[in-house]
This record gives structure tokens, sequence and C-alpha cells, in this order.
């Protein structure tokens, strides 16, 4: 027994002695929230049921809202190509067709996926499943120098990084509370999943799912050993212990699941339509400026983005990816949602023809590593400015910087390095 | 109770074994149809075919024959919402679709997680 386990059964010790004290015990049946606690915080099942439910959700959010994505892309090809035959200066029909509803068009697709899974997590949520599930992890989370209640806001990164730090305000103490912050950029979150469902659709066909979650799992893993190493590092001690109420099970209501999900799904939304649009546009204007030497955007390796990428290129050259690439990470740290829009201003195709323009410049191996680095490589301007308020001091955000940076490229090399042999 | 809990944990099981093994490409000549090559789909029946098996040794087995059945009846009506999915899609795109190939056997299951479903639904009347 160490330490934390100590003071956590004295704990226990102290509170069933009061308990004895102050209370009668009676024969009451047990409530459906006792039957329910029995199985899902059960030492063997809890885990395996926690990483099922993951899994059920996840397979809703991608594979039930396929519809409704395509709907929404063939509004968007539909709107660029009436754009383009519509109007008569070239270099509008070019900005409204190509950049506006192009761009927008590749980042709007996955506005249901995104929906769903706050859907899901909204219907975990009202269950009143979500603290169970922090409590069937905290010792895991522990184990990797992480606070039991460090769970939710982790979780919620898979949502969007910004209001999951913002959440990690429930952990008391602050050591436990930074290395928190610092380890959530690397939730996968929603903005960099238009890059998985793009690669894992193209060069993993069928296992689309599983390459997906390999993914957030890959997340959950550098999370947990950056934790370790900023703690040791760092701070050193250990996480102070969990103590939390659990709440009663309920049938989630669906208004309820339904207004929360639409809340968070606004955020993106409003994203969409001010951080996104402008991003479209600059990547427009790169990419086709300057307008006589591209000819109208036709020949990209004379346009300003080409010139960013090719100075890029010889950084992630190594890495299997050329300076397309570059443009599409670049743009990236203005938000995630714009890598997946920058490729497709960057080849010159829409939604559907995405997936064959890739094929030319990418392989399985240099797939995977560019999502992992799309994963891994930096935090989005947005979380950048939480990260600066909730850690207090630049210092910490330089080192989130640094370390995600430099563990990205480590990581997609170690993809590269393996893909290699394996191949 | 507990016989009609071993009876799910071995059609889960048995599933759940079918599932990962096609996904690992092992060509099984099974007297089942429609076993999809899915390793996560077949842990997650491995892990329903777990809870009611300790259901079946436990002391509450109605807390494992409740998880077990919800859990059951999520991945029923979820392949269902799928496989409605996939041929809504195929309107959509104007594309033909093979509904064959989008069943999976979760989808049968779903009907013996019932009696468990109406349990659940009795016990929060009477005491939730």
């Amino acid at each position: 027994m160490d330490f934390i386990d100590a003071i956590a059964n004295a704990r226990y010790e102290l509170i069933g002695e009061i308990l004895g004290k102050s209370m009668e015990r009676t024969s009451k049946p047990k409530s459906f929230s006792d039957l329910v606690d029995i199985v899902v915080l059960d030492k063997y099942l809890g885990i395996p049921i926690f990483l099922t439910l993951m899994w059920a959700v996840f397979q809703f959010a991608f594979s039930v809202s396929v519809p409704f994505s395509d709907v929404i892309d063939m509004f968007f090809s539909f709107a660029a190509d009436w754009a383009k035959s519509s109007i008569s200066n070239e270099i509008l029909a070019s900005l409204i067709g190509d950049g506006i509803f192009g761009g927008l068009g590749f980042v709007l697709v996955f506005l249901p996926p995104i929906a769903f899974v706050f859907i899901a997590l909204g219907i975990l949520e009202d269950t009143g499943y979500l603290p169970r599930a922090a409590f069937v992890m905290d010792k895991a989370m522990t184990k990797v120098g992480l606070h039991g209640k460090s769970f939710i806001p982790m979780l919620l990164g898979f949502g969007c990084n910004v209001p999951a730090i913002m959440a990690t305000r429930t952990i008391e103490n602050d050591v436990d509370r930074k290395i928190s912050i610092m380890v959530n950029p690397l939730m996968s979150c929603s903005a960099r999943l238009p890059v998985y469902v793009l690669f894992a659709g193209v060069f993993f066909t069928g296992y689309e799912g599983a390459v997906i979650v390999s993914m957030y799992l890959l997340g959950i893993i550098l999370a947990a050993l950056m934790a370790t190493i900023i703690r040791k590092i760092f701070f050193g001690g250990k996480p102070s212990p969990l103590l939390m109420e659990m709440p009663e099970f309920s049938v989630p209501s669906a208004k309820s699941v339904l207004n929360g999900a639409w809340i968070r799904t606004q955020i993106f939304l409003r994203k969409a339509a001010t951080i996104l649009f402008i991003g479209a546009v600059v990547i427009w204007l790169l990419s086709n400026f300057p307008w006589e030497a591209t000819g109208g955007g036709e020949v990209l390796e004379n346009s300003y983005a080409a010139s960013i990428g090719h100075a890029v290129e010889p950084v992630i050259k190594p890495l299997g990816l050329n300076w397309k690439a570059g443009v599409a990470l670049f743009s990236g740290f203005m938000a995630k949602e714009i890598v997946v829009g920058t490729f497709g201003i960057l080849y010159g195709v829409n939604e559907e023809e995405i997936g064959t323009a890739i094929l030319h410049d990418f392989n399985p191996v240099s797939a995977l590593a560019m999502m992992a680095i799309t994963l891994i490589y930096l935090p989005c301007l947005a979380t950048m400015g939480v990260l600066k308020r909730e850690l207090g001091e630049w210092k910490w955000v330089e080192l989130v910087i640094v370390y995600e940076l430099l563990l990205a490229y480590l990581v997609a090399a170690m993809i590269v390095g393996i893909g290699r042999l394996v191949i | 109770m507990r016989a009609y809990m071993v009876v799910l944990a071995l059609i889960t099981l048995i599933l759940g074994i079918a599932e990962i093994a096609c996904g690992f490409g092992l060509e099984l000549s099974l007297p089942m149809p429609y076993i999809p090559s899915d390793i996560f789909g077949g842990f997650a029946l491995l892990v329903i075919s777990a809870t009611f098996s300790k259901g079946a040794l436990s002391e509450e087995p109605r807390a494992h024959l409740y998880i077990g059945s919800i859990l059951l009846a999520i991945f029923g009506l979820l392949y269902i919402l799928v496989f409605l999915a996939n041929g809504l899609d195929s309107v959509i795109l104007g594309e033909e679709w093979q509904p064959l190939g989008d069943i999976r056997p979760e989808m049968f299951i779903l009907l013996l997680s019932i009696p468990g479903l109406l349990s659940v639904r009795k016990k929060l009347n009477e005491n939730p």
C-alpha cells in the first residue's frame, strides 16, 4: 500500500466511523443506481464497459451522420459550380466558388459527425455515467500522474480543447490542474476529425473506424506519457486523491441532450462563420496570387502558398510530406478544421475529388504520419489563448508548444520508420 | 434469470469471437450469416458476454442483467441506425445499395435484450 492509498483508506475509515455514530441503518432495497454502480464501477468490468461505450459513441458519430454530411457536400459542390459558371468576373468567381463555397464546404461536411459526438456524449452526461467513468479511470489516471478529476476535461477535449481546458478549474490542486491543462491539447478535438476521416477513408478503406479510434488512443497514450514526464521534471510529487459525489442514474431527456448538443455545435458554427471563413479566403488568396503568375490559380507552384510550403518542406520531407502538406499544417495553426479545406483549395478540387487528389502525394504511411502530426503538432490559436489565460505564465505555454512540436516530429518519424520496415 | 444470462453470455461470446476472427482475416466456416469483420465490434460483444457471465455467478444477477441488456440494446439500435443511414445515403447519392452487406447479428440479438429492458423499466418505476 502506498502513501495515497493509506490516506484514502484512513479517510474512508473516518467517514465510516462518523456515519456509524450518526446514522441508523435500515434494510432499504437497493435503488436502480445502486445496482448499476455494482457493474459499471466493477474492478474488472468498469474499464471495458467504458471503452465499449466510447466505441459506440464514435460509431454513432461517424457512421450514422454520413447521409447528412453528403447532403451538405452536395449543396456546397452545387453552390461552387453555380458561382463559377454564373459570375463573369474570373477572380470573383474563383473567390466565391473555390474560396468561400469550396473552403466552407470542406469544413461544414464535418458538422454532422461533430454534432453527433455531442449528442452521444450528452446522453452519457445526462444519465449520470460520466462521473462514474471518471471514478473508474481514476486509478489509471493517477498512475500516469494525472488527477482523477482530469478525466472529465480530457473527455471534453474530444469535443473542443477550449472548454476542456476551462473545465480543469474543478481541480483544486494547482499542480494537478497545470499538468491537466498542459496535456489537454493532445486530446483529439473534433477539429482534427476531418483530417482523420479524409486520410483514413482514402488510405485505409474498410478500416476507417479502427484507424480513427487509434488516433484518439494515440492522443490518450501521449497525454499520459507527457503528464508523467512533466510531473517528474517540473513538479514532482503525486496527484492528490479523488473524492467525488456520484449523482443518481437517470433516464436522459431528449430536450436536454439536444439543447446541450446544439449549444456545443453552435461554437463550431460560429467558428466556421468567422475564423474558418477568413481562413478559407486567406488560403484562396495565397494559392491564387500573384494572379498572373498562377494563371488564375492553375499553376500553384508560382503561388505565395507554394513559397510558404517550400520553406517548410525540407523539415517535413523526411516524413514523406510535401509542400502542400506544409501549407495545410501551417494554416491549421489558425484552426485545425482548415487543414482539409486547404488541401481542397491547393489541389483545386471539390469535396468529392479530394480523395483522388491526395492519392498522388501520399501513401498509407505518410497519411498516418500526417494524421499523427495533425493530432500533436500545435494547439490552435483559440486554445493557445486559453492556455495562456489558465496557465498564467508564458513559460508554460512555451513548454506546451515546444514539447508538442518535438513530439509530433518524433511520433511521425517513428511511424515512417516502422512503416518503411513493414511495407 | 441466471440460465437466461448464461444463454446470452454464450451467444455474445461466440459472435464476439467470430467478429474478431473475421476482423483478423480468418475465414470461418460458420453456420451463421452476416458476421462482419469487426475487431472493435467483437470486443464490445465480449464485454457484454463478460457482463452476463459475471452476473450469472454474482450475488446481484439483476444488476448485470440490466447493464448487459442495456449494452445489447445500445449496439442493436446503433447498427440498425447505421443500416438505415447507409440506405438513406445510397438514395441521396443515387448509388446501388447492398442491404445484406449492412446486416449484423447485433440487430437480431437486440430482441434478446427485451426481458432485461422490461425489468429495468419495472425497477425504475418501483425504486428509481
